[in-house]
């Protein structure tokens, strides 16, 4: 009986007891997903000899977990898509201030925290994509202007419950005031041409399936389409970056933070100033089609093919700032 | 320990119970905690147009899944016909594909440039480029064609098992074949059907995945809303209170009006129903009947993903195939072994002592109404808070920093599997444990056998079928598991579900093909063997 015990206590212990405590390693909670970071993680890894043990899951549900887990979290870096996320982050203290000179001096300052808590390491813009058929570049304007009667019945975009829309919303809050807003979400719902649902790629095919003429989507999807083998179902489609004189294009980051309580801060620090390098910023633009946030990478041709656009000037810290507004401003015009 | 388990059987019931309903309370302790404006927003604004969306939801997959299964297990357990021996395993298949996948890969047939919507312009030549099937149509679908084999499991099961002297009272009687089913083998099997249902249900409430797709605002989703986009704990307790007090609410009701009767077969007869030849047309609608649903469940997903999978079987060499097999083997085999501990001791313990474990034992069981993420948080809020404990104690009597020893590691994630399936397992296990008569038990207690051996060697054997088809249930509930499994996993486990769902949802549909495949190889597995076992009755 004796023996019995302690081989289930061994069993357990072993269960319990890292393997390989003593080597050097960094704990990375992702909500991008494997197969997206996973080049730059082995990049890291071959350049470095540090380990990365990674989990992935959805944002909010990382979250929910470091929280729970409180001062003995296992995490290291949170990794994460939008500024809303990693304001919420940082506004329950999950993060510690980093000191990186590089961090500072290759991220523009509307893409980190005031208080360097959090960094945005690649860009996407919100883009309109709309039919050649139906539809001429002369019609569009601003995100504003997507909410005149006569594009009734012809928008089509996903649910508010989206993140990429609630930073859109808290945008638009930012520059126009709430009031406006939400005049200007309740006219917008009027034109949609179906409920929303799907995601921003389901946007793009309806387009091109006549559906409806405009779509508003996040430029890594439209780009990443028009690099497929299915390209050719996408020849009737065009570009266009929403801009006007009040409001240049909503620009948003994905990011990470170094958690407050990180077992392994330094290696947490050179994971994200990693993720900053040339190597690694070529990487997202080549691999994902996101915009690097390092100036003066060279990027793929299809990102070359968009163009430069005018972007908005606003700290992209303001849309977790006014998250909550936006989803409830949502719900009442009966986005869905 | 023995002596103690004779005497305390119905206390061990309820200890194992209060183990699954502590994360379920620890939802629901949110709802007497007074919350913010979340709450009023949501009541106001959206929530009567969730509620509306979930009842309708339920309302027609349960009919659904009730015809389609109910008929199925008819023809299966009464009459002989051809390929019945194939069609017979063949409709519990669309368990093997979880029901995000058979979303993916309708929105896609019918979407812009897929396969149906190519054919159709093809062959009618006219302009139709996609078909909608982001709707609430299109989730009744997709339920109905995945779930309804909860209903089939457990209607074979029971008319199987039912006496075939009922039947043939009946036909003596008088009565023809259609009022035989309807006034003796229904009534019969009603527990079976209750439970196939409440099952359907259940799963089609929990469920984020397919909905969030389709677009279809459910409960849930302002479940989800109120937790994970405004980070109101408060709400959403108070929302995932709601639909578990109605669900149990429902099942009470079911519970009273089904009074006294009892199901066990106290006409004791070895005679098994005789089955009836099918012939001509006949026999073709009974082969078309159970095809059809294998059809649009099975063999459409199926082969589409197979289709899918030839553009990317490069990807076998970019992941760590075999790996994710076996954890997600293991996961799946050990959480199905677990579920039916728990479940054959609570049935048991409800069979000795009714009144006093059965409300235990159905709160435990509605773990399987909560969404996975919320499950997963809830379970997740005692476990770190036990965690931290632990860690504190540790660190000021030894010195010694224990870390999270839980949270994080396989336990906290089979405990998750445990509050969310226990339900499937009980289910199988009581319907099975439900034909045996009481006179057996107080037969083997008078001849001085411990309620242990009652159950080891009376129980478990005859309830054998019952007991391995919980065992498949599970197995394959948990190797389609998501969120929870996403939520709690330690570092580096990753599972065959998770990657074809993230390579799924960032449309990399070929890429999930081969993920989606093994899937449905590892599911076979259990299926031969609950063949052989069932065979062998």
């Amino acid at each position: 009986m004796m023996k019995k015990n302690n081989i289930l206590l061994l069993l357990i212990f072993s269960i319990l007891i890292p393997i390989d405590a003593w080597s050097e390693e960094v704990n990375l909670y992702s909500a991008r997903k494997e197969h997206l970071i996973k080049p730059l993680i082995e990049l890291f890894e071959k350049e470095t000899g540090i380990t990365v043990n990674l989990v992935t899951a959805k944002a909010a549900q990382l979250h929910e977990r470091i929280l729970r887990e409180g001062n003995n979290s296992p995490a290291d870096v949170l990794l994460t898509t939008d500024a809303g996320n990693l304001w919420k982050a940082s506004n329950v203290n999950f993060f510690q201030k980093i000191n990186s000179n590089i961090l500072l001096e290759k991220i523009n300052q509307k893409y980190r925290d005031p208080q360097n808590r959090w960094f945005g390491l690649s860009l996407r813009a919100r883009v309109i994509v709309y039919s050649l058929d139906r539809v001429s570049p002369n019609e569009l304007k601003g995100y504003i202007y997507l909410a005149d009667p006569r594009f009734k019945k012809r928008l089509l975009i996903r649910s508010s419950s989206n993140i990429y829309n609630q930073s859109l919303i808290a945008h638009m809050i930012a520059k126009y005031g709430e009031k406006t807003t939400e005049k200007w979400a309740k006219n917008l719902v009027n034109n949609f041409a179906r409920d929303p649902a799907g995601g921003d790629r389901d946007q793009i095919k309806a387009v091109a399936a006549g559906d409806g003429d405009i779509a508003i989507v996040n430029s890594y999807y439209i780009v990443k389409m028009l690099d497929s083998d299915k390209k050719d179902l996408f020849k009737n489609l065009g570009i266009y970056f929403p801009s006007d004189k009040d409001m240049g294009v909503h620009v948003n980051i994905s990011g990470a933070g170094l958690l407050k309580n990180a077992p392994n801060s330094i290696n947490g620090a050179r994971l994200i100033e990693f993720l900053v390098s040339d190597k690694a910023q070529r990487l997202y633009a080549f691999t994902n089609y996101e915009y690097p946030v390092v100036k003066n990478i060279e990027v793929s041709k299809n990102l070359k093919y968009l163009g430069n656009f005018k972007e908005d000037t606003i700290d992209t810290s303001e849309y977790g700032r006014l998250a909550n507004k936006a989803i409830k401003l949502a719900d009442r015009v009966g986005w869905k | 320990m023995i002596s103690y388990l004779k005497n305390g059987w119905a206390l061990l019931s309820i200890f194992l119970s209060l183990i699954v309903i502590m994360p379920i309370l620890t939802v629901i302790f949110f709802f007497i905690i007074p919350g913010d404006t979340t709450w009023i927003h949501l009541r106001e604004t959206v929530l009567t147009s969730y509620v509306f969306n979930s009842i309708i939801l339920i309302l027609f997959v349960s009919i659904g899944t009730v015809l389609i299964g109910a008929i199925n297990a008819w023809l299966v357990a009464m009459y002989i016909f051809p390929y019945k021996k194939y069609l017979e395993w063949l409709l519990f298949m669309p368990l093997a594909i979880p029901s995000y996948a058979l979303a993916y890969v309708y929105a896609d047939l019918l979407g812009y440039g897929g396969f149906i919507t190519n054919i159709s312009s093809f062959i009618f030549d006219d302009n139709l480029k996609s078909i909608n099937f982001y709707s609430i149509y299109g989730g009744i679908f997709v339920f109905v064609f995945s779930l309804y084999p909860y209903v089939y499991l457990l209607m074979r099961q029971a008319f199987i098992s039912q006496s075939a002297s009922y039947t043939e009272i009946a036909k003596i009687s008088g009565l023809n074949p259609l009022k035989i089913i309807y006034k003796v083998s229904l009534p019969l099997s009603r527990p079976a059907l209750v439970g196939g249902v409440s099952l359907v249900v259940m799963e089609t409430l929990a469920d984020y995945g397919v909905s969030d797709y389709l677009g279809i605002n459910t409960f849930t989703k302002g479940i989800y809303k109120a937790w994970f986009n405004l980070g109101d704990i408060t709400s959403a307790g108070k929302l995932s209170a709601i639909l578990l007090i109605t669900i149990a609410f429902i099942i009470t009701f079911e519970r009273k009006l089904r009074g006294k009767a009892q199901y066990n077969n106290e006409v004791r007869s070895n005679k098994h129903l005789k089955m009836k030849t099918l012939y001509g047309t006949y026999a073709v609608i009974a082969i078309m009947a159970c095809f059809i649903p294998v059809f649009f469940g099975f063999i459409i997903p199926l082969a589409t993903i197979i289709f899918w999978s030839f553009s990317s079987i490069d990807i076998i060499y970019s992941y760590d195939f075999i790996s994710l097999a076996f954890s997600s083997f293991g996961l799946a085999l050990s959480a199905s072994l677990l579920c039916v501990m728990f479940a054959l001791i609570i049935v048991f313990g409800m069979r000795t002592n009714s009144k006093l474990v059965s409300p235990f034992a159905r709160v435990a069981s509605l773990g399987y109404s909560i969404p996975g993420a919320v499950a997963a948080i809830g379970i997740l809020i005692p476990l770190a808070w036990l965690d931290n404990t632990i860690n504190n104690i540790s660190l000021k009597y030894l010195n010694y920093s224990t870390g999270l020893i839980i949270t994080g590691s396989w336990c906290a994630l089979l405990f998750a599997y445990l509050v969310r399936f226990l339900a499937l397992s009980m289910q199988s296990v009581e319907n099975s444990f439900i034909k045996i008569s009481k006179s057996i038990d107080y037969a083997a207690k008078i001849l001085g056998k411990s309620n242990r051996k009652i159950l080891t060697n009376i129980h478990m054997k005859i309830g054998w079928g019952g007991i391995s088809l919980g065992l498949l249930i599970v197995f394959v509930d948990v190797l389609k598991e998501l969120p929870a499994t996403m939520i709690l996993r330690p570092f580096g486990l990753s599972t065959l579900a998770i990657k074809a769902h993230e390579l799924a949802i960032d449309e990399r549909l070929n890429d999930a093909a081969i993920p989606l495949l093994a899937i449905i190889l590892v599911c076979l597995i259990p299926l031969y063997f609950l063949i052989k076992v069932i065979r062998q009755e």
